[in-house]
């Protein structure tokens, strides 16, 4: 089986090669490695590859993310897993973007041992899907709505949370999105609890405190709630900023199926 | 140990913001300075000499405050005779403190206006001309003393104006506003000609430093949330970066050092490639050291490879001047950055006290070449017919790259080694060969 590695670092690639390598009943499998998304589009025929190790970030090494080589690969039908480490925080939207528009085989840690890495190719080698616990963390549940679509629930939901990761004024934000600040409110309101669930099941942090009481709607609760919100909402939207930025996203989301509407 | 928040950035935004503003409002006197001159063409050639003699002592106050804020102003003041105790007052821009520039122009412009109004106005002025003389005169007073209300050392936390400092500054506009006022009272007949809406105009301009500080004050803070913001990307990218290169690199170190008996050999290759990666991180980081996704330039990585070894400094290390040209491919680069640490690193063990490095890319199918001589003791057989040796090693990992690495001993002592694989087709050779290496 023709392997493709797609990472940014050589020693991904020399990894899966000496783990198939140094077994005689992997031996036979090539691995070949691109260091960025955007080379796959050198590859004549992507279809040759049986399966692909994909990294999610490439840094400054492209602009692409891995999502954009999941696409390449999708289109190609070629077999992917995830070869990523799952331990960092700001991977977390990626992860679970990969797995909301894709379907990839399996989430391998670059941790993971030789011997793992040979028991996965072999898996797939034999069509099966292997099992991957780490990866039902990401996968979007088959009730109720993904966790990513209620992040970004319509497509103009991205350039406010890139807005509310440069900027930390409501003000600002409807100022340079081009909504208006109670738009900016209620964008707030409307994605607090589910970055209180990321927060809370996917990165196991302290929940976010409770939601202040609604019933009085007097101006200076208003300003509680929208002070109580914004920075959790602005301390993540710094962390994740560069999934935000990532075009592949803006580019999934405008193509996501569904009742949702846009703004 | 200074942390990245730091606590006198409204100090350090003020500073910034101060020497530029004040730079302006110098330009600005200049001008009002220069129409405070045109209006003595309406003096009486009697009183000429005094107009001329007051508003000289307006120009040297404002000369001394350009002086103070030009680079070499200082300098210059100081060399003139008996200016150099002067100089040595010209203000601090980490205190609030009474500079000399200041003064000067703070008088200066009290002669000057004291040309239109007060006590010994100038007699055979018209009354457009005093009117607007007086203007000018509180305008360039009124500039002077705003500097003062907004000086960087209102900001400053670690040397903090004193609570009567603070109470005064508060007083600064109201102060201004009565003195103003006082002078402008009708104490001559030539003052009355003065319209009074004009007097009282001019008394209370003082009052508008008020919302011009808080406005100031806004800005000054609204300048530090963004510097904040923007700050917080940055450490989120950085620590992005330093993941993907300097963890990553050390994940696949320690991924190596956890596989069942692992090679002492590689495990060194590896750590030495590891402290390369740290290298170029702070090269990018605080060097000035663009990160390239084409790849990178062999000078760099021989810099940071000689860095990374703390190659001692006996040793004379060279890269050939062609090969500091030699750019390669992001694959190819890292390729590189395990090979070079590791023949360097051999050279500087075989006791060498010159290294002559060197590095090429050519050939059909093209191929990087890396050859490292040096005048060292040379390498036993049994170093190179060990299959764990470090340089046996090597040669097998750049097998896997059409690659190999071959040593032989220079005629007047040392060694000459030469490592070399093929390089990278997809950024040499285009699709084809890529497609031709995906079907090997």
């Amino acid at each position: 089986m023709n392997i493709i590695v797609v990472d940014d670092h050589i020693a991904a690639q020399e990894t899966v090669t000496v783990a198939l390598a140094s077994d005689p009943a992997t031996k036979h499998h090539t691995v070949t490695g691109v260091r960025t998304p955007d080379e796959l589009h050198r590859i004549a025929d992507l279809r040759a590859f049986g399966l692909a190790f994909v990294d999610l970030d490439f840094r400054r090494q492209s602009k692409e993310t891995g999502l954009f080589a999941l696409r390449l690969l999708d289109q190609a039908a070629v077999p992917a897993v995830i070869y990523a480490a799952d331990d960092e925080d700001n991977r977390v939207l990626f992860l679970l973007a990969a797995f909301r528009f894709y379907s990839p085989w399996a989430l391998v840690s670059k941790r993971a041992s030789g011997a793992e890495i040979r028991r996965l190719v072999a898996t797939i080698e034999s069509r099966a899907r292997p099992e991957s616990s780490a990866m039902h963390r990401y996968q979007p549940s088959h009730r109720g709505i993904p966790i990513l679509d209620r992040l970004i629930v319509r497509v103009g939901d991205i350039p406010i949370w890139r807005a509310l990761a440069t900027q930390s004024d409501r003000n600002a934000i409807a100022e340079v999105t081009n909504v208006s600040r109670s738009k900016v409110d209620s964008f707030l309101s409307e994605h607090f609890d589910v970055v209180a669930e990321i927060e809370k099941e996917l990165l196991f942090r302290t929940p976010l405190p409770p939601e202040p009481p609604t019933e009085t709607r007097s101006l200076r609760r208003t300003v509680r709630a929208y002070a109580h919100r914004f920075a959790p909402l602005h301390s993540f939207a710094v962390e994740h900023h560069r999934f935000f930025q990532d075009s592949e996203v803006m580019e999934l989301i405008k193509g996501r199926s569904g009742p949702r509407g846009r703004w | 140990m200074r942390t990245a928040d730091d606590p006198q950035e409204m100090f350090n935004t003020a500073l910034n913001a101060d020497s530029r503003l004040w730079l302006a409002a110098c330009r600005s006197r200049a001008v009002l300075l220069a129409g405070m001159w045109v209006t003595l063409a309406w003096v009486p050639a009697a009183e000429l000499p005094r107009g001329l003699a007051q508003l000289l002592a307006a120009a040297v106050g404002l000369l001394l405050g350009f002086a103070s804020i030009t680079p070499g102003g200082r300098e210059m003041v100081a060399k003139a005779p008996g200016m150099a105790g002067l100089a040595r007052h010209f203000g601090s821009f980490g205190r609030a403190a009474i500079a000399v520039p200041g003064v000067a122009e703070g008088i200066g412009a009290f002669l000057a206006g004291s040309l239109y109004a007060g006590w010994f106005p100038l007699t055979g002025l018209p009354t457009a001309v005093r009117s607007l003389g007086l203007a000018m005169a509180v305008c360039y007073g009124w500039e002077c003393l705003f500097q003062a209300v907004i000086h960087p050392g209102w900001y400053n936390r670690e040397t903090p104006p004193s609570h009567a400092m603070r109470v005064f500054r508060y007083t600064i506009p109201a102060i201004f506003a009565a003195f103003i006022t006082f002078v402008l009272l009708p104490w001559d007949a030539a003052d009355t000609q003065i319209p009074l809406l004009v007097r009282v105009l001019l008394s209370i301009s003082p009052l508008v430093y008020y919302p011009l500080w808080a406005v100031f004050d806004i800005m000054l803070k609204a300048s530090v949330i963004s510097l904040r913001n923007s700050r917080n990307l940055w450490r989120w990218d950085v620590w992005g970066d330093a993941h993907g290169s300097v963890k990553n690199t050390l994940v696949f170190l320690n991924q190596y050092v956890e596989e069942p008996e692992p090679d002492l050999e590689e495990i060194r290759s590896l750590t030495r490639n590891a402290l390369v990666v740290v290298d170029e991180f702070k090269g990018q980081l605080v060097g000035g050291r663009i990160q390239d996704p084409a790849g990178g330039s062999v000078e760099d990585l021989w810099h940071s490879v000689l860095r990374a070894l703390g190659s001692p400094r006996r040793v004379h290390c060279i890269l050939d001047e062609e090969s500091t040209l030699v750019r390669l491919s992001a694959t190819d680069y890292q390729v590189a950055r395990r090979v070079l640490p590791d023949l360097v690193s051999n050279a500087l063990k075989a006791g060498a006290s010159a290294v002559d490095a060197r590095c090429s890319v050519g050939g059909q199918p093209a191929q990087v070449r890396i050859e490292i001589a040096d005048d060292g003791t040379g390498l036993a057989p049994d170093e190179i017919s060990d299959p764990r040796s470090s340089l046996r090693m090597l040669g097998a990992w750049l097998s896997e790259r059409n690659g190999d690495i071959r040593h032989s001993a220079k005629p007047g002592g040392g060694t000459t080694a030469v490592a070399y694989w093929r390089a990278d087709p997809g950024h040499r050779h285009g699709p084809a060969e890529l497609e031709l290496m995906s079907q090997d």
